[in-house]
Order: structure tokens, then C-alpha cells, then sequence
């Protein structure tokens, strides 16, 4: 990734820091692993998240969800390797909360 | 990796078909060597070399048949599902947890469908392994080998009554039925 997109605890300049604090995720994914086997994957690997999942709709062998994680400090490529592993397919990324933190050194 | 290949294999409902052939297969070991050993004693045979050297290659027979007959039966059943899948899912999966179950699944169901005949039916014929190696017994070899058969195939049908919910007694004598049936069939077969 280059250098605009946001990653989480990553500087993007020398004095800058952004964190994701949200996002949610347009998910198509299998009807195995169910909702609540999908999920507990996802915040398995983002300790100290919540995760909320919801049906939006569900076809013969696969279903679209809204994955919602929210926590201090998201990995969105963690989270996104995650949801792929567990046979997802990211359609798109409805909402994103950031949050700007000045690097504790040039506050100084 | 352990908590890794458990997902895999718990999203194709692995449990359920590994106990399937476990037991199908496991019943059709009991069931050849019980025939086998029928056969033997009606045909008067005593040199017990020769009935372990034809149980012996009966159950590595009904092993290899069993490993290579699940394994590439399912390894086509999973294929053609995780092509389906991603035909659904419009996208490759075969990183995902899918396709590892895909490739884990035929492996696990082809050692279980291959050991189940072939774990039983050594048990079946310990009895004349003990008499080969001059093991006293309460009863003569192949007498207490059809014991052992009767006992293995009743508690296998114990075993899928349990996993069934239905009474495990009545399930294990449906097993039993069965063998004294196919015993009987031998039986009544030497007469002609």
C-alpha cells in the first residue's frame, strides 16, 4: 500500500499517526462458518474489539453481511486476511472511523 | 494449526462422515472376516498359518480398498462443492478454510475408512494370532474369533444406535441379526 491509505499504528508522516477505531465491511460469504463462527474469527484476531454482524440477505449458497469491528486500534489488512481465510469475499467498505493521534514525540 | 485444521474440517461437518465410513466400513471388515472364519471352520482347515495368512491379506486387502475407494470419492465430492462454492462466491478459495477442507478431508476420511476394517478385523482374529503363538485360551481359535466377530459387530451397532438416539440394545441386535444371518447363509450355502 502506498503511502495515502490509512493503516492502523502506522505513521504517515514523520509527526502524524491514524488509527481506525471502525469499520464495516460489505461481506459475501458461504452459509458455513455461520455468523457467529465468522465473527468470533474475526475478533479472535483483534483483541479488545466488538464485532457485529448482520444478515442482509441470503441466497441459496452464500449471504451478504455487514461486519461492523470497532475497537482502539483496527488492522484493517489483518481483518480483511481474516474474512478472506474464513471464505469471505469483500465487496466493498461502507463506513470507516479514523482517528488522528499527534505523535507523542512532537508534541513534546 | 490444530484449532486451523479443526475449523477446516468442522465447516464441511467432517465429524458426521468420518463416523459414517468408520462405521460402514468397520462393519463390512466385521462381516468379512466373520465370513472368513465360518468358512474355515466348515472347511475343517486347522493349520492356523493358513487362516491368518488369508485374514491377515483379507484386511490389508479391505484396508487398501477402503483408503483408496473414500479417498478418491470424496476428493471428487469436495472438488465438485468447493467449485460450486466458488461459482457462488465468484472467487478463488482455495486458501480459505474451504479449500483446505477440501484437500484435509479426503485424507482424514480415507485413513479412517481404511483402518476401521482393518483395526477390526486384527481384533477379530486375535484369538488365532494368541493360538499361533501358543497363547491358552478358554475357547478354541476360531470358535472364539466368531465370538469376537458377534461381539465387535454388536457394538457397533451399539455405537450408531447411540449416535442415532435410538435404543443402543435394540440397535446392537439388529447387528447381531445380521451376522448370524450371513452365518447362516454360509452355513446353509455348505450343504449344496
Amino acid at each position: 500500500m502506498g503511502s495515502n491509505y490509512i493503516i492502523a499504528d502506522k505513521k504517515t508522516d514523520d509527526t502524524n499517526m491514524i488509527r481506525i477505531k471502525k469499520i464495516v465491511f460489505d461481506v459475501l460469504k458461504p452459509h458455513r462458518p455461520t455468523g457467529l463462527e465468522f465473527a468470533s474469527a474475526v475478533a479472535e484476531k483483534c483483541p479488545g474489539s466488538v464485532v457485529n454482524l448482520n444478515v442482509e440477505a441470503v441466497d441459496q449458497n452464500t449471504e451478504s453481511v455487514l461486519l461492523r469491528v470497532e475497537g482502539e486500534s483496527l488492522d484493517f489488512d489483518n481483518i480483511s486476511n481474516t474474512i478472506l481465510e474464513m471464505g469471505g469475499s469483500i465487496h466493498s467498505v461502507d463506513e470507516v472511523e479514523v482517528i488522528h493521534l499527534p505523535d507523542a514525540g512532537a508534541e513534546e | 494449526m490444530f484449532d486451523s485444521i479443526r475449523a477446516s474440517l468442522g465447516i464441511t461437518g467432517a465429524h458426521g462422515i468420518v463416523r459414517r465410513y468408520l462405521v460402514v466400513n468397520g462393519f463390512d471388515g466385521a462381516l468379512t472376516m466373520l465370513g472368513l472364519i465360518v468358512g474355515f471352520y466348515l472347511s475343517g482347515t486347522t493349520e492356523l498359518r493358513v487362516i491368518l495368512g488369508a485374514c491377515v491379506g483379507a484386511a490389508v486387502a479391505l484396508a487398501v480398498s477402503g483408503f483408496s475407494s473414500a479417498y478418491i470419492s470424496e476428493t471428487a465430492e469436495k472438488q465438485k462443492e468447493l467449485r460450486e462454492l466458488e461459482q457462488a462466491m465468484i472467487t478463488d478459495m482455495a486458501e480459505s478454510i474451504h479449500g483446505r477442507a477440501s484437500r484435509l478431508l479426503p485424507l482424514l476420511v480415507a485413513f479412517v475408512n481404511g483402518m476401521s476394517p482393518f483395526v477390526i478385523s486384527l481384533l477379530i482374529i486375535s484369538p488365532i494370532w494368541a493360538a499361533y503363538l501358543s497363547i491358552a485360551m478358554p475357547l478354541p481359535p476360531l470358535e472364539a474369533a466368531f465370538v469376537v466377530a458377534l461381539a465387535v459387530l454388536f457394538m457397533l451397532g451399539m455405537y450408531l444406535g447411540t449416535v442415532s438416539g435410538i435404543n443402543w440394545l435394540w440397535a446392537g441386535m439388529r447387528a447381531l441379526i445380521i451376522a448370524l444371518v450371513t452365518s447362516a447363509i454360509i452355513i446353509s450355502l455348505n450343504f449344496l
